[in-house]
């Protein structure tokens, strides 16, 4: 099983890899990084942090657009231009097939985000870094990975538009989470608690893998705080995954 | 060239039983397609699919490679209920509309198809590649894009990931449709070449000279029923009016002709006799696959 969901995987990645709107995108990163050091450039005192926040902002930004616009379309484009019949009339399980497209594009986020950290953390010119920076990178990576299985899932049971719009409508949700959570404990209304209460069950709490600041740069993130958000994003990821599943084995592949 | 076990029952690559299959689209009812589809594909047999466009060939196929879910039916490959794994690993099959990963050479996409029957990547991959290449006659495709391949190229590169493993069964949906005649005929030796070696075969088409050159079974579909089940000289045999009688009335000079089948004949001549007629000729009408299809759909439409 493990092999055919690699050679999936890998051949979603070398699709990727080879798309043309995928280097653009990397290009475009590369270039906002170019502007950041431009901007940093103008104002000494702040310079490390314009670089870091545009920096991070970037790869965020291009992660996200990664798997809701790529992870939205893949599954669908696969059944619309039938490049599927030859790979599930072999021994390929409709399961492994979708753990196959989802790998490959968290496969193209991981090495994305790896170069494009790699060369931000060399710009920053800052090595002592490294390990919290790694961290910052882990939590959008995991982000990443619970919005691709959202996007997935999404893409079996609405139509590429719709599920663009619930998955972006989701991003911003998981962002806001913490604050509505804040605002219901302040306002001590057991409606409102209760409300963010159901709020956190039904979303994905992406706040919580929000490490995108030069505080934890420097500080870091409490190893409880950090393994507990990553196990939060990996339930999501599990659970998404059981949903596509589910749909997706029972789904007439016309 | 069907095969017997060792126990003496007839064994069959493929069966289907009573297979039935609705098709949902929004805002109609639903309606079914395939209304209770019977065949058997026996073991060595090089069986073709015939059916006019919109009969449900492909939808049948669908069904057969678990794309789609029946209402109910039975399917068994290689007397296995259902399209096993190990069901899988025999198969081999090309879609009708080869479109295929075209960023992929030719050489990676056959490299696909290996790994994905866990096969190892090694040196007898690189030989059967160079060996399944020359068999479809695309040596030159080997480290060529499949975007830059043309609709024949992409046709053999189909059915070369069907073979690259071998398979005991291959399910092949209109291969030759939308090719030329040269490459019409290079498809029809390659399924030759498989047939005789071995590989049972199970082909859709519409069409019916190809059919008739090279299937020992035919499996004729019509609105979504089997109208014919069996070898294409019995479907041509079936013909009711295939004996010709030309007759002249010497006193008259009238001359009259008639068609009927090998059962009326003797009676149609002593008619002929009795009514003062001299029976001139009499012939038997050799018909092809062709008409006997029309004719075999006509007579259906009548019932």
């Amino acid at each position: 099983m493990i092999q055919r969901v690699l050679t999936i995987s890998i051949n979603s990645f070398k699709e990727m890899y080879r798309d043309r709107y995928f280097l653009i995108l990397i290009l475009a990163v590369i270039i906002f990084f170019g502007m950041s050091l431009l901007l940093g450039e103008l104002s000494f005192e702040e310079h490390k942090r314009i670089l870091f926040d545009l920096g991070i902002s970037s790869i965020h930004w291009l992660n996200l657009g990664l798997c809701l616009f790529i992870g939205g379309t893949s599954l669908r484009r696969e059944l619309e231009r039938q490049t599927y019949m030859t790979l599930l009339s072999s021994p390929l399980g409709r399961f492994e097939f979708l753990l196959g497209k989802w790998g490959g594009i968290l496969l193209v986020s991981l090495v994305s985000t790896c170069l494009l950290g790699g060369g931000l953390l060399l710009l920053l010119k800052s090595p002592e870094s490294t390990r919290h920076f790694s961290v910052i990178l882990l939590g959008i990576f995991f982000e990443s990975a619970v919005l691709l299985s959202l996007a997935i899932f999404l893409s079996l049971i609405l139509s590429p538009f719709v599920g663009l719009f619930v998955s972006i409508s989701v991003f911003l949700l998981g962002h806001w989470l913490e604050s509505l959570k804040l605002f219901a404990d302040k306002s001590k209304n057991p409606l409102y608690v209760q409300f963010a209460d159901v709020m956190e069950w039904v979303f994905p709490n992406l706040y919580r893998l929000n490490w995108r600041s030069t505080y934890v740069l420097e500080s870091g993130v409490p190893a409880n705080v950090g393994l507990m958000s990553l196990a939060h994003a990996v339930g999501w990821i599990g659970l998404l995954m059981f949903l596509s599943h589910i749909v997706f084995k029972r789904k007439n592949l016309t | 060239m069907i095969s017997v076990e060792s126990n003496g029952r007839m064994t069959n690559a493929l069966r289907v039983v009573d297979l039935k299959q609705e098709l949902v689209s929004s805002g109609a009812k639903p309606k079914l397609v395939l209304k209770g589809l019977s065949f058997s594909i026996p073991k060595g047999s090089l069986t073709g699919f015939i059916g006019v466009n919109g009969a449900g060939k492909t939808t049948t196929i669908k069904a057969l490679l678990a794309f789609i879910h029946p209402q109910s039916g039975q399917i068994e490959f290689f007397g296995q209920p259902g399209l096993s794994h190990s069901s899988r690993q025999r198969l081999g099959f090309m879609p009708e509309r080869p479109y295929f990963y075209d960023f992929l050479t030719g050489r990676e996409f056959l490299a696909l198809h290996w790994k994905l029957r866990g096969l190892p990547m090694n040196q007898f991959f690189e030989s059967r590649c160079e060996e399944v290449l020359k068999q479809v006659d695309l040596e030159r495709g080997k480290n060529l894009r499949l975007r830059q391949f043309s609709k024949g190229m992409l046709q053999r590169i189909g059915i070369a990931q069907s073979i690259i493993h071998k398979p005991e069964f291959l399910i092949l949906d209109e291969p030759m449709s939308g090719l030329d005649p040269d490459g019409r005929f290079l498809i029809k030796n390659i399924i030759r070449n498989l047939h005789s070696s071995g590989t049972t075969l199970f082909f859709s088409s519409h069409l019916l000279q190809d059919m008739e050159e090279l299937c020992t079974k035919l499996v004729i579909i019509d609105q979504g029923e089997i109208i014919y089940e069996g070898s294409p000289t019995e479907l041509r045999a079936q013909r009711q009016d295939d004996y010709f009688i030309g007759a002249k009335n010497p006193a008259s000079q009238e001359m009259k002709e008639l068609y009927c089948s090998q059962t009326e004949l003797q009676f149609k001549i002593d008619q002929f006799r009795k009514e003062g007629y001299e029976v001139l000729n009499v012939s038997q009408k050799k018909i092809n696959l062709e008409e006997a299809f029309i004719l075999l759909r006509k007579r259906r439409e009548k019932v």
